[in-house]
């Protein structure tokens, strides 16, 4: 038992998330090849527009959906239907809690992979002022607002029904995602009237920011994304928990400067024992990255996981230092 | 179970009703746009009733949707019901909203096929009319796991003249026939391809074309754009009908007295729906264009913003004002 | 540097020499059973600092005064860091012409050795010295090592270290420390070379994080005295070969654990150390503390732990990153009393106390060092509440009190034993 719980503490964690991340990628991209369908309440980026691979649907696609019917069908049979969509959304979500973006999100997993293009080029990453932070770090909420009330702004006809899916018409996901199985039809401006204009052409908009930005800076989607804000919203409940322990911490600062989420409570909060911020995606960089034994740990039901150690850390600078090219 | 009602109806071969030279069809188009309200769904208009999709069909005569009028008293001729399932039932029509049509229920995904067959002798011209729609049932709610099978045309071997609209590969339950696409058209005698059926379509402005099917039974068109709206009233889901209308005269005779018949015509119609390609509005080079330009613009602005930052110490700078 | 035999013979004579020796053999003959691996660092000290050998380095010798000067960056430009804090009496009498009256001894005694003819360690090599503004006697120190005709780069660190802002102005520091040293050395700063910098670094760290492992083991397996000659002999010595010792040192007692090996006695109280650190030859408390029957179980001080237990984490091994990461490394989890806040001292020292089982706390501050004195209180309060006794000395480099502090010293560890013997 010590030997197995020490192998998984001393993991090389980049190597396990790019496998794990791989197999999500190709679960919910192209997993409706493979007749697989996980339904359309994932907690997750699995983009509905790729029809043809999705082995899932996200499920702010069917909230959107749902919420735009007449407030008459809304509140009234159909009501229960929003109520039972979401409860799957929150069984899917209380399992992994934010893994799902760490893990399993398909963008997420972009993003990784274009940081991944930038180290192997050389190229340093941005990071955002504090300030710039914590005014940033609030849109995701605003949008995760817009998400909701424009849909139901549509229900009760106070807004044109094109814009029936406001987010997914902005979320890059849409473009990007149903490219991998060879659909580029989201690649459009669509000009059959203002709104679809309008919501398009910022779509796109979105898209070249996205790449460009993700190219720059380390998941640079996450801090706007809606979704990370309704996790948010039930993250205290989820079974897969990130804890600290504060006295064991040294506040050196390892786990914030690998934090591709720049979250500084990481380092910096020591009384808190539930460390989960807002932003945080569960990637378990901080965990692997904190030489203090059992400082920061992951569990599951309270069952630790995966914890920090000394060994394991040193374990994985040693790799660090020796690996001649130190790609992602 | 289907064949034998099937066979019931047909040895109840009806007497000479209302003498119908006019072509016969169902429309899903509502004859007066002020009754009731009818909901959009993947598969046209609906009525939602406590949650369960319902269908309302009227049955209208003449050539194509110009020139064909709403009915106001029954047409003689039984009505049956083809569900998603493959249950046959008998179903009955009468006055929906004003005129002479159909509401039937739809609780399952899928296609359901209306049909009406109505005979009568006339000039010692036995005139077999089947008036067919095909009408999707499909919410997002039931998933789409099993759209490739669900999708799939239904027909019947019984009827006289049936004409099938076959699907394209790539088809599924939110697919919509666009202007400029190609539909083909299957022409079933009894269940068996036709060859030579003289096979007509009309669309909502009148225009029409008409083919004869091959040696298959096949007949395709493409379809047209007439739809030319001013852009700020341009409607993408513009929503117009298409009539499709195949005739095959065979010597069949038969009869007797006042029924006899030296020849049989058959004629069958099915209607459908067509809209705006998004071809014509969505453009490729537009958004690849807008997208390019936010990956240059962001890309070309950090590495400015960093150019900037190598100076270092100016990060600091007073403002008299502030 | 190359000393004339007779040169050499006067230096022995010296009363840094004797000092020195003097202590050597205390640590060497008083306790029996010595680990064979520590036979490196005695006859290391005594080679260096009573016979007077220069140390040995490669390329440009860099001084530093303060646990904060990055080594791994000295490494990378091929330079050799050697730290110039200093424990002697003798050089803390030459540079009280320096500094006030009361002030540090470890400030004056660098001072002294620096402005000696015949320093040791040798310090006439040295092409730069990097002094980190840390208290305000290092700080003002600089101008006066300048004048010695050294040349001082002045690597400035935040008084506080909590705030963004404070890490980003040191990691700025740090990378205009890497400037000057690129100047010095002719030398370009690669990714490469910084890597393996760090990677030698990062081996010697986790040797000494075996050894502070190790010393959790009770009954103690190793004593403090030693622990501290290991600690200071990397102020000097050459990185790899220290770090060999060290793991030869840390197989040897893992074989003496598995043998149920004793250091101490069973019930010798366990001893932790903060406060002013220990630098040799002035490592007259801890040995104080041994000699009495204490044993030093673990450290928090910048000649030992402060200085080698912290690691460095890096995320993506781009040199910006890895440059950014070491200035973290050196800022953010140091325990110095000279930031504003102490709390983490303080939750550093309760978590030492009960990782390794710690009967008391010693507190050493030097006469002058004005912020340990300052922070006597806090800490004093935070592990009275947790009923941790705690000895406060405030003393110096001068061999004067050590009869007194003798006395004080065997008082708390008989009435540690004594309360010890209570709660069982």
């Amino acid at each position: 038992m010590k030997r197995l719980r020490d192998a998984v503490n001393g993991v090389d964690l980049r190597r396990f998330r790019f496998w794990l991340q791989l197999l999500f990628f190709v679960l919910l991209v192209y997993g409706g090849y493979f007749a697989i369908n996980l339904g359309q309440s994932l907690p997750t980026f699995a983009c509905g527009f790729n029809d043809a691979g999705r082995g899932g649907i996200c499920y702010l696609l069917p909230l959107q959906h749902q919420l735009a019917m007449s407030w008459k069908t809304l509140f009234g049979w159909a009501g229960l239907m929003v109520v039972q969509g979401f409860l799957f959304f929150a069984l899917w979500f209380l399992v992994l809690n934010k893994a799902w973006c760490g893990y399993a999100c398909p963008l997420g997993t972009l993003q990784d992979w274009i940081t991944s293009l930038r180290t192997r080029l050389g190229i340093r990453y941005s990071r955002y002022s504090e300030g710039q932070f914590r005014r940033l770090s609030l849109i995701k909420y605003l949008l995760l607002a817009l998400t909701i009330l424009i849909p139901l702004g549509i229900g009760g006809a106070l807004l044109p029904h094109d814009m029936g899916t406001p987010f997914c018409d902005i979320c890059p996901g849409r473009m990007i995602i149903p490219m991998f199985t060879g659909d580029f039809s989201q690649l459009t401006i669509d000009f059959s009237n203002k709104t679809t204009m309008v919501m398009t052409a910022l779509g796109m908009l979105v898209t070249g920011l996205f790449l460009a930005g993700a190219f720059f800076k380390k998941r640079f989607f996450c801090f706007f994304c809606p979704m990370s804000a309704l996790h948010y919203l039930l993250s205290k409940p989820a079974l897969l928990k990130l804890k600290k322990d504060g006295a064991k911490c040294t506040r050196c600062g390892d786990c914030y400067r690998v934090c591709d989420m720049e979250i500084r409570e990481i380092a910096d909060e020591v009384k808190e024992p539930r460390i989960m911020q807002d932003d945080c995606i569960l990637c378990l960089k901080c965990v692997a990255h904190c030489p203090e034994q059992g400082a920061l740990k992951a569990t599951f039901a309270g069952i630790p996981i995966f914890e920090s150690t000394e060994q394991g850390f040193i374990k994985r600078m040693t790799k660090g230092h020796n690996d001649e090219h130190n790609a992602q | 179970m289907k064949k034998n009602l099937f066979v019931l109806w047909m040895t109840l071969s009806l007497p000479p009703g209302i003498s119908h030279a006019a072509s016969l069809w169902w429309s899903e188009t509502m004859p007066h746009a002020e009754h009731g309200t009818s909901q959009h769904s993947h598969g046209g208009p609906v009525e939602i009733r406590r949650g369960i999709y319902h269908k309302n069909l009227w049955l209208r005569a003449g050539d194509g949707p110009v020139d064909s009028s709403y009915l106001d008293q029954a047409v003689p001729g039984k009505v049956f019901l083809l569900d998603a399932k493959g249950e046959m039932s008998e179903v009955k029509a009468g006055n929906v909203h004003g005129s002479y049509g159909i509401n039937f229920a739809m609780p399952d995904e899928g296609f359901y096929n209306l049909y009406l067959v109505n005979e009568n002798v006339t000039d010692s011209v036995r005139n077999i009319i089947v008036a067919k729609s095909e009408s999707l049932k499909h919410s997002c709610r039931e998933g789409h796991d099993h759209v490739k099978n669900l999708i799939q045309p239904n027909h019947l071997d019984d009827i006289p003249l049936e004409i099938v609209r076959e699907r394209s590969d790539d088809e599924n339950f939110h697919s919509l026939i666009g202007f400029g696409d190609t539909v083909r058209f299957l022409v079933l005698r009894n269940g068996k391809p036709q060859a030579g059926a003289s096979v007509t379509i009309h669309t909502t402005h009148g225009w029409r074309n008409t083919v004869s099917t091959d040696d298959s039974g096949h007949a395709s068109f493409m379809m047209i754009r007439d739809y030319y709206p001013p852009w700020h009233e341009f409607e993408r889901r513009h929503r117009q009908d298409y009539v499709v209308q195949a005739v095959y005269t065979a010597n069949d005779a038969g009869g007797s007295g006042q029924l006899e018949y030296r020849k049989t015509r058959y004629e069958a119609t099915l209607n459908g729906s067509y809209y705006p390609s998004p071809r014509d509005y969505r453009s490729y080079a537009y958004g690849l264009l807008l997208g390019t330009f936010a990956l240059v613009f962001t890309g070309v602005a950090v590495y400015l913003y960093r150019r900037r930052r190598q100076h270092r110490f100016q990060e600091i700078r007073f403002d008299e004002k502030a | 540097m190359n000393t004339t035999p007779s040169e050499a013979a006067a230096y022995n004579r010296s009363r840094q020499a004797r000092e020195a020796e003097t202590l050597l053999d205390r640590i060497q003959d008083d306790f029996p059973d010595n680990p064979a691996a520590m036979r490196y660092f005695y006859d290391l000290f005594r080679r260096v600092y009573c016979q007077g050998e220069p140390v040995k380095h490669e390329g440009t010798l860099v001084g530093t005064t303060c646990i904060h000067a990055p080594e791994e960056l000295i490494y990378a430009f091929g330079a050799t860091p050697v730290r110039l804090c200093n424990g002697s009496y003798h050089y803390d009498q030459i540079g009280a012409d320096f500094m006030p009256a009361k002030s540090c001894p470890l400030v004056k005694a660098t001072l002294g050795s620096l402005h000696a003819k015949a320093a040791v360690p040798d310090t006439k090599a040295l092409e730069l010295i990097v002094n980190p503004t840390t208290c305000d006697q290092k700080t003002k120190a600089s101008a006066m090592i300048e004048a010695m005709g050294y040349k001082v780069h002045d690597l400035e660190l935040p008084p506080a270290k909590e705030s963004e802002e404070a890490r980003l102005y040191w990691q700025r520091s740090v990378r205009r420390l890497a400037l000057r040293l690129r100047e010095l050395t002719g030398r370009k700063l690669t990714r490469n070379n910084l890597k393996q910098a760090m990677a030698r670094t990062a081996r010697a760290q986790a040797a000494f994080r075996t050894l502070h492992q190790l010393r959790k083991s009770a009954p103690a397996l190793f004593l403090g005295k030693d622990a501290f000659l290991v600690t200071n002999a990397y102020f000097f010595d050459d990185l790899d070969r220290w770090t060999s010792a060290v793991e030869r040192l840390n197989a040897e007692l893992q074989l003496r654990q598995t043998e149920g090996f004793q250091a101490a006695q069973k019930r010798a109280p366990r001893i932790l150390f903060t406060g002013s650190p220990p630098i040799f030859p002035n490592l007259k408390l801890p040995l104080l503390i041994e000699e009495a029957g204490g044993v030093v179980v673990a450290d928090e001080t910048c000649s030992a732990n402060r200085m080698l237990y912290d690691m460095t984490a890096v995320d993506e091994w781009l040199l910006n990153d890895m440059v950014d990461g070491l200035a973290d490394r050196y800022l953010k989890p140091c325990t110095c009393p000279i930031f504003t806040r102490n709390d983490d001292r303080q939750r550093r020292l309760l978590q030492l106390a009960e990782d390794f089982n710690v009967d008391g706390v010693v507190y050493q501050a030097f006469a002058g060092c004005q912020v340990y004195e300052m922070e006597y209180r806090s800490i004093a309060d935070s592990l009275a509440s947790r009923e941790i006794p705690m000895l406060y000395v405030e003393t110096d480099y001068s061999p004067d009190d050590m009869g007194q502090l003798s006395t004080r010293i065997e008082a708390f560890l008989e009435s540690l034993k004594t309360r010890k013997r209570n709660k069982q």
